[in-house]
């Protein structure tokens, strides 16, 4: 390993074209070790055959599509005007706008291009320091890439068997959490001394996560951690490492589009990046900010039936039993056995009966989900203990042990709700 | 024509861009619409796929695309900068070279594989890899030449700025 890691390390300081570095250095590693030389094409092959790749370039020209229609001049014409009357609105605006713009496309690097040469023209004229709007810009990127849609989640979703639309549900709320972080100047002040943690952190965007994240993944389900809660942490994180000095791709785009130098602009990014690392802790170990909109999203996809389940794109030659890979996801964690003591990130959940799933009894001890959704004509109180009802339930399967005062309002309902809201009386 | 010539390869390369976005296009309104989908669009996607990376890489290199770390580039006086730009050029022609040589025995191997549904031959998506090689071969040296012609004196374009 030792000449892969000399090899890439010198052809890089020296500055031949990342990809031909990469390369050299696996050559000369392959010519040390005799092991026949073919198999550097046919990696490349087999490294680029990967269906939902196609979501880059795509991705990219609807981007450029955007830009060139005029959406984009649109978009910032949009955000400014509603964050407009706040004071340091401009930079404001120019995170809104990146969060409204990768809403729409799903690549960072096209946010980059297209956002950098509208908004920091924009800014220029009101003032704004070159170098300050380009910092501005490229962590407003690095956070848009965790607003759905996104060429890393669909990526990343292939790899990992992991239903898309709930990662990009997922990404969702920890979008948020950056650009409120990236919108509020006093967290730089607290955490400027995490400024230097980062810099050692040489992340590379897609390349750096497509050959981690499988190795990772594993490690990380059987550490309890939910796979999708994972994928989010790391998409977030490749959000930070593509906008990081000296080799953030998107950096990279944005510096070009405004011309100022990598040198010229680190300084002023620096606070954007603590702050995106501090958001990055807080989405790492508060998975509820990430799982919380999927899991209404199943929750309520699970009650309307098997039709309404998030698409879910068979990756090639990944063996799920068929039965398996057509749970929806939860059911398919719950697989995983029960959440033991040795959970460090994610909820233990209380042990499901056997035999306890989408069909069955989901609650152990004869509790069941309401019939809720329903319009129904029967008064004020008896929507209120339905309501009840659905957040004990809620808290049953989740926390396993509910408030009292929802136990109560449970027994109220079936008092009240008629004989379908009925506890059922175990399997 | 003059001008579709000398964009020869982009010309291909738009041409295959539109391929892929016309086949999965098709292939989402088909399989949402009428909740059919047809393999061998999907064959003729996946290799116009591999067609637009590889010739992709090719025209970046010819346009002095291709990312690169120019740190310590930048911080060298000009003498030293030129043999670096010469080391770059070196250390990339030697792994294309590789690629190129491995690549047309890779295709010659696998000339008896054909896909699933066309029964196109597997070759004609592995032909990808040597065939942008060969081309991003001929950019380097071209630009090698002028580069040495001119004394190393010609700022050439840096791939990013």
């Amino acid at each position: 390993m030792g000449v892969l890691a000399i090899v890439l390390i010198a052809a890089f300081l020296v500055g031949i074209p990342i990809a031909f570095a990469l390369g050299l250095a696996s050559l000369a590693f392959l010519l040390k070790s005799d092991i026949p030389l073919v198999l550097i094409v046919q990696r490349m092959y087999t490294g680029v055959d990967f269906f939902p790749l196609v979501a880059v370039p795509l991705f990219v020209f609807a981007g450029f599509l955007m830009e060139t229609g005029g959406i984009s001049r649109r978009i910032v014409d949009l955000a400014l005007s509603i964050v407009g009357p706040v004071r340091g609105s401009l930079g404001m605006g120019a995170v809104a706008s990146e969060m409204i713009f990768s809403g729409i496309s799903g690549s960072s690097i096209a946010d980059a291009s297209a956002m950098g040469a509208i908004l920091i023209p924009t800014m220029g004229k009101s003032g704004y320091d070159n170098r300050d709007s380009t910092a501005i810009v490229a962590a407003a990127t690095g956070m848009g890439i965790l607003v759905p849609p996104c060429m890393a989640m669909v990526v990343l979703g292939g790899m990992g068997q992991i239903s898309i639309g709930a990662l990009f549900a997922g990404g969702f709320f920890p979008a948020f959490v950056m650009a409120l972080a990236i919108g509020e100047p006093w967290l730089f002040l607290l955490l400027a001394s995490v400024v230097i943690l980062v810099g050692s952190a040489v992340l590379d965007g897609l390349p750096a996560i497509i050959i981690l994240y499988p190795i990772l993944l594993p490690i990380a389900v059987k550490l309890g951690i939910d796979p999708l809660h994972f994928t989010v942490v790391m998409v977030a994180a490749e959000g930070i490492g593509i906008v990081l000095p000296p080799v953030g791709i998107c950096l990279i785009v944005i510096c070009g589009v405004s011309k100022v130098s990598l040198s010229e602009v680190t300084r002023p990014l620096l606070p954007y990046i603590a702050v995106m690392f501090l958001s990055l802790l807080v989405i790492m170990y508060i998975p509820w900010i990430t799982l919380v909109v999927p899991q209404h999203r199943k929750r309520t996809s699970h009650l309307r039936g098997a039709g309404q389940r998030p698409h879910r794109p068979q990756a090639r030659g990944v063996g799920h039993p068929a039965g398996q890979a057509d749970l929806p996801q939860r059911d398919r964690r719950e697989g995983l056995g029960p959440g033991g003591p040795g959970r460090p990130l994610g909820r233990a959940r209380p042990a499901l009966p056997a035999g306890g799933g989408r069909q069955g009894n989901p609650l152990p001890g004869g509790h069941s989900f309401t019939a809720h959704g329903t319009q129904r004509a029967d008064g004020f109180r008896a929507l209120q203990a339905r309501r009840a009802a659905r957040r004990h339930d809620h808290l049953f399967r989740h926390h396993g042990r509910p408030h009292r005062r929802f136990r109560l309002r449970r027994q109220a309902l079936c008092r009240i709700g008629g004989p379908e809201t009925e506890p059922a009386t175990g399997p | 024509m003059k001008k579709i010539l000398s964009n020869f390869w982009e010309t291909i390369l738009a041409a295959c861009v539109v391929v892929l976005c016309v086949g999965v296009f098709m292939q989402v309104l088909l399989r949402y619409a009428i909740k059919v989908s047809f393999p061998a669009t999907e064959e003729i996607v996946s290799m116009s796929f591999i067609y637009t990376i590889f010739l992709g890489a090719a025209v970046g290199m010819k346009r002095m695309e291709h990312l690169s770390i120019d740190f310590l580039l930048q911080r060298v006086p000009p003498g030293l900068q030129n043999v670096l730009r010469l080391v770059v050029t070196a250390g990339t022609a030697l792994f294309l070279f590789f690629v190129v040589r491995e690549g047309i025995g890779f295709v010659r191997d696998s000339y008896t594989q054909t896909t699933t549904y066309l029964n196109l031959p597997m070759s004609y998506s592995y032909a990808a890899i040597p065939v942008s090689g060969l081309i991003m071969l001929y950019y380097l040296a071209k630009r090698t030449y002028a580069f040495v012609r001119s004394g190393g004196a010609s700022a050439e374009a840096e791939g990013h700025s």
